[in-house]
């Protein structure tokens, strides 16, 4: 099953092209960019470069998000029409724990973080080590303290992922003390492997999603629609 | 879908309108979620209603500006996409020139050169059109667009949204001259520009006196005589711009070309300039994706084909300025 991955939801953008086991090609810019201009070059340049003709794809995996609203609308778009164009199957898969499988092989409480604005970041805690994810908290959008508190009723160790760890270091390390830990950084950024690694598994697991029915996770209600007052 | 640039195949329009009533105008994000979960399915009743295959498709138009840019960013995507699985070429149609195409999906002979009016919630723009890819944009709005001045009124009035077919209907029984409102740049004669704010505020300001003095706003008149403002300059600058350019066609565009007073007035007084109106059916006035297929074929047949790198220019011009 030959698989094309696309991750636009933080700031990077990132394609690759794999089968189960085996990663052929992996494009990554992390440049600040809008993905709109960059995702089809990149897409078209990576297959170019790998021999591999546009209709030997046998599916796609997307990461549907949490992340930039915009940036995850540009890649669940890109997906959708490459899938409806080719006939393809798609699969869609959760930044959080993509970003999570760098660490997967840990015994250790992981915990991909991206920021959310507002005071606060979309998180989840998965445990890794055995040979899958058990999810402790699943995906959601809450303050650093609030996150802070989370990871203090488990034990173990930290390990934190994510693109902009630095900000987010000084919340976390004095709280949990020496179980704090930091993946370092090119594993800590989200890339489009880690969307194919996962998204190989969930095919096997739950198969596609119709092409309809692949939906970003946004986490959030837009912010015209939060401040209704209840009805 | 769209056949050589002029024949309509099928024409679906998914509307938001319901969607953002309570809101009072359009919420970008809720817009741009919206047309994510609509797109491949509007795609396959398209092709469905036309009888056409996705593989038989042979160019793929989108709209990438002016607009709001998370909307265009699923355009933009999803055609780039599509256009690269299918190995077909992808137009990249500006969204104002979409709506001046919706008038060759009519059936009426168009001849060059001649002039266009668009008028649309977020246009008002009179331009000179050469040939197909040649047009001069003669006047725009300085600040508010025709429709938007619609819409807000609307809104001060508790009429709802989109305001335009509310306001239309109840001049229908009102007295035009009942309020004097403003009509801006009207004497200025070399000016081709428009403005709307003016009047906006001085329609504000007659509700809100009304209401003060205790009096029930007479919402006919009201209506009527702000209607009337706004046909009024739109017409008259048209005329100016015709006579102008000695140009023997004005194609009407935009959903405010909807308007009944509008094309009744337009029709009237360009017979008086000997220029010929045309106006597409109410349906192709409001945005629709039928105009957009008709303008990206006509800028296939020169050429103008889109690279991978497209991206949506939340204010594109029309002229590539
Ligand atoms: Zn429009």
């Amino acid at each position: 099953m030959l698989f094309l991955a696309i991750d636009t939801t933080t700031a990077v953008c990132s394609v690759a092209l794999g089968r189960e086991g085996e990663l052929l090609a992996e494009y990554l810019l992390n440049i600040k960019k809008t993905h709109s201009q960059r995702l089809m070059p990149l897409i078209i340049s990576m297959l170019r470069d790998s021999d591999v003709d546009r209709h030997r794809l046998e599916g796609i995996c997307v990461a549907v998000g949490p992340g930039s609203f915009t940036g995850i609308r540009i890649g669940v778009a890109t997906a959708r029409g490459l899938a409806h164009g080719l006939s393809i199957p798609l699969v869609g898969v959760n930044t959080l724990e993509a970003l999570a499988g760098a660490g997967a092989c840990y015994p250790a409480l992981l915990c991909p973080l991206l920021d959310a604005r507002r005071s606060q970041v979309y998180a989840a805690v998965y445990r890794g080590g055995a040979s899958v994810l058990e999810t402790v908290e699943p995906p959601q959008a809450l303050s650093l303290d609030e996150l802070g508190r989370r990871l203090l009723l488990y034990s173990g160790e930290v390990i934190v992922l994510g693109d902009n760890l630095p900000a987010f270091r000084e919340a976390l390390a004095p709280l949990l003390g020496r179980r704090y830990r930091e993946m370092p950084l090119p594993s800590a950024l989200n890339r489009a492997s880690y969307v194919l690694q996962r998204g190989f598994v969930i095919w096997r697991e739950e198969g596609p999603v119709p092409l309809y029915a692949l939906n970003p996770l946004y986490l959030r209600l837009p912010e015209a629609q939060r401040r209704l007052p209840e009805q | 879908m769209v056949l050589n640039g002029r024949r309509i195949l099928s024409n679906v329009i998914s509307s938001q309108d319901d969607l953002h009533r309570r809101f009072g105008g359009v919420v970008p994000e809720i817009a741009s979620r919206r047309h994510l979960e609509m797109i491949n399915p509007i795609i396959d009743e398209a092709l469905a209603r036309a009888g056409v295959a996705l593989t038989e498709l042979e160019a793929i138009g989108v709209s990438y500006g002016p607009g709001l840019v998370g909307s265009l960013l699923v355009g933009v995507s999803t055609a780039k996409a599509l256009a690269y699985a299918l190995d077909v070429p992808l137009m990249a149609v500006n969204h104002l020139e979409g709506h001046i195409y919706a008038n060759f999906l009519t059936g009426v002979v168009i001849v060059f050169p001649l002039l266009c009016l668009v008028v649309s919630g977020g246009h008002t723009s009179l331009i000179y059109m050469q040939n197909h890819g040649e047009l001069t944009v003669l006047g725009r709005t300085r600040d508010d667009a025709a429709g938007e001045v619609f819409d807000k009124v609307a809104r001060a009035l508790s009429l709802g949204f989109p305001g335009g077919p509310a306001i239309a209907k109840l001049a229908q029984g009102g007295d035009a001259v009942a309020f004097s409102f403003p009509r801006a740049l009207m004497g200025e004669e070399w000016q081709m520009d428009f403005s709307f704010s003016g009047l906006k505020t001085a329609v504000l300001n007659s509700i809100r006196r009304e209401k003060e003095q205790g009096r029930q706003v007479k919402l006919e008149d009201l209506c009527a005589s702000f209607q009337a403002a706004v046909v009024d300059v739109l017409v008259e600058k048209t005329a100016l711009a015709a006579r102008r350019y000695a140009v023997r066609q004005l194609l009407l565009a935009g959903g405010v070309a909807a308007n009944s007073e509008l094309r009744r007035s337009m029709f009237c007084r360009m017979e008086e300039e000997g220029v010929e109106v045309i106006v597409p059916p109410p349906q192709l006035c409001t945005d629709n994706g039928a105009m957009i297929g008709a303008a990206a074929y006509f800028a296939l047949r020169r050429g103008r084909l889109a690279e991978p790198t497209l991206n949506a220019v939340a204010n594109l011009m029309i002229d590539g300025a």
